[in-house]
């Protein structure tokens, strides 16, 4: 009987902060996004997601990667979100600065229109406009024309929370006092955040574009600002057209798992290396993943998790924790698309040797990729083995085998399946503790042995399986035959052509990675796909 | 001026106006004061000002001008009573206006 789940997982392997990747990547936001932002000139970002999506978090985030060149104003329409103070304990104080700020310039102008011409010239010209209002005046100039607001003019009556503060001849006290902070801040280039656009119309009575449009016009063309506008819708409005940059906030869900994504339309002027990043919110705080980071130093940490019985570690806590482990007594295939790097797997196979190594079990290991003999401690070691690799056994049909390396084992390289007669390879792995692992590359075996390499190995896999030991075999993908019974349920994939292995199968896995030009997601095993199958369990049949 | 009493009697119906009656009643109010005050969205209340100021029902009390020339307007409430009923068939509208020289009563309204 076959077991295991079924399902598309996490496309880039994180769920969770603490995953390698998310660490090694560092988190924050994409560079792109902040490289725009720090450009010369002033430029608008409109911020766009349904709820919940991050968007208010992102923006924060924004404020502080840049606080230290661009002091902010952040303008928040909704009430006061405790958990926002939490993850960014500057803000709420800046809050409080913020509204004494209003309330002292409000006072300024009550002061100055009570008596004019207080104070003397040099009091007059600090509150001297240096921003161009013109598109703000014309703006309020319509709403007390009354020329403004639907006929419909439905809104719910929002009473005001304390911070706006009525101010003699301020209409849009909130805007107005962006205006004011821009002007404080000159020549320096602030940071404007108006979280969100939809709310502070709704405050208004006006449309969403008349204050994006206003802002546009005045602080970010003429005052060299930088406004972020978050909006609470992800779909396409004529407000994109508006804006200098847009990026988008997105939920999916993959079966049981949810995909956040950041997919950026558009950054004027800017170069944009990704178009599409993938996100977590854990923690609070928004998280990206680098596609271009380089794997080659990715250190993986050990296992933590404690499998049933029936179940061998991976050596990789993310995977044992999203798949429970290898199946023990069965075929395991890991398939990848032709465009994940071979360093992961690279990886993925030195964290199952280690995990071995590390509990004294013995290893066959034919690596996909041709390894330095000589630099393979040193990898071991930093993927957390032990010293002594009396129970590793690597296969190697090159005539550069020597004494050298003990763990290195010759193979004629004529016949696969005498190489891998079990009387052989169980005689190696004599003195080392069971479950063995036989770790398989399935390309590197089809460079030496030719394309009809899995006949050959049936051999070795049954007499692996009925030891109760595992078998992976890895390699680039589709690794199933066609024809092979396709596993059932409401998460099975779609048949799949090209196949090598037969018999029974039940992908228990499949994710895709978050590589360049990945584009839409498939349901179909596609060239950044990485996906695992479990071939048979128990005393099942290849 | 549109004192009309169809006008009159649409906006005294209306939540928004009758909130801007109340608050103007005893002084002179400006429109922001009025929104800060009701909640009342700025756009919505300055449409509403204009229609009632149109109809009689309030006046500008007072013009502020701030230092950096922005005219501000205090507006307060022109009437003692507003009353709507419908007799033998007709609705009329009665206003009682501060003014006593406007008082008058308004034509019966025709149901559209």
């Amino acid at each position: 009987m076959i077991t295991g789940r079924i399902g598309l997982l996490c496309p880039c392997w994180i769920c969770s902060a603490g995953c390698d990747l998310i660490q090694k990547s560092n988190g924050a936001l994409p560079q792109e996004i902040i490289d725009f932002l720090l450009s010369p000139g002033g430029h608008s970002l409109l911020v766009k997601g349904e709820a919940g999506t991050g968007k208010t978090t992102m923006a924060l985030q924004l404020i502080e990667s840049l606080s230290d060149q661009q002091p902010e104003y952040y303008l928040s329409a909704r009430v006061s979100d405790v958990s926002l103070y939490n993850q960014f304990p500057w803000l709420k104080e800046r809050v409080k600065q913020n509204r004494l700020l209003r309330a002292g310039m409000a006072f300024l102008r009550r002061s100055y229109n009570k008596e004019p011409g207080k104070g003397g010239e040099a009091d007059v010209a600090e509150l001297e406009q240096i921003v161009d209002r013109r598109e703000l005046n014309r703006l309020e100039g319509q709403i007390e024309a009354g020329e403004m607001g639907t006929d419909e003019e439905e809104g719910s009556i929002m009473h005001p929370d304390g911070s706006i503060v009525v101010e003699v001849g301020a209409l849009l006290p909130e805007l107005e006092m962006a205006y004011d902070i821009v002007e404080n801040n000159l020549p320096k280039k602030t940071l404007v955040v108006l979280d969100s656009v939809e709310a502070l119309a709704e405050t208004y009575g006006i449309p969403s574009n008349r204050i994006v449009n206003a802002l546009q016009k005045d602080l970010v063309e003429k005052a060299g600002t930088n406004v972020i506008f978050v909006m609470e819708t992800s779909e396409r409005s004529h407000l994109d057209y508006l804006g200098d940059g847009v990026v988008v906030l997105k939920n999916s869900v993959m079966g049981d798992h949810r995909v956040r994504t950041i997919d950026i339309d558009k950054l004027r002027g800017s170069e944009i290396r990704n178009w599409r990043y993938l996100f977590t919110l854990e923690g609070g705080r928004v998280r990206v993943i680098d596609r271009d980071q380089d794997l080659s130093d990715l250190e993986l940490s050990g296992s933590k998790k404690v499998l049933p019985s029936e179940r061998g570690a991976f050596g990789w806590s993310e995977m044992d924790r999203l798949f429970g482990g290898i199946p023990l007594g069965s075929l395991t295939l890991l398939e990848v698309g032709p465009r994940v790097p071979m360093d992961l797997l690279e990886r993925i196979e030195l964290a199952l040797v280690a995990e071995q190594l590390r509990n004294g079990r013995g290893v066959l290991w034919y690596p996909q990729r041709t390894l330095d003999h000589a630099a393979l401690p040193a990898l071991l070691t930093k993927a957390g083995a032990p010293p002594g690799l009396e129970h590793l056994n690597v296969l190697d049909v090159s005539d550069v085998v020597n004494n050298a390396h003990p763990y290195v084992k010759k193979l004629e390289g004529d016949d696969l399946a005498n190489d891998l007669r079990w009387d052989s390879l169980n005689f190696l792995l004599k003195g080392s503790a069971t479950p063995y692992a036989s770790i398989l590359g399935m390309d590197a075996l089809e460079s030496v042995y030719g394309v009809s390499v899995v006949p050959k190995l049936l051999q070795h896999v049954d007499a692996m399986r009925r030891g109760g030991h595992m078998v992976m075999v890895g390699g680039h993908g589709p690794l199933l035959q066609p024809g092979a019974a396709q596993p059932s349920g409401p998460h099975a994939p779609a048949p799949r052509e090209h196949q090598r292995f037969g018999g029974a199968a039940r992908r228990e896995a499949q994710f895709r990675l978050p590589l360049p030009g990945s584009g839409r997601w498939r349901t179909s095993m596609g060239p950044n796909d990485l996906t695992l199958s479990s071939m048979i369990s128990g005393k099942g049949e290849l | 001026m549109d004192s009309g009493p169809r006008s009159i009697s649409d906006l005294v119906s209306d939540d928004y106006a009758g909130r801007i009656l109340s608050l103007t009643f005893s002084q002179p109010r400006s429109v922001q004061e009025i929104c800060a005050l009701t909640g009342i969205p700025v756009a919505v209340a300055y449409r509403r000002v204009a229609a009632m100021e149109n109809a009689g029902l309030i006046k500008c009390h007072r013009t502020e001008v701030s230092n950096i020339g922005k005219k501000c307007k205090f507006y307060q409430c022109q009437v003692d009573l507003v009353r709507l009923t419908f007799r033998e068939g007709r609705f009329e509208v009665e206003v009682e206006w501060k003014n006593r020289n406007m008082e008058r009563h308004l034509p019966a309204i025709v149901p559209r």
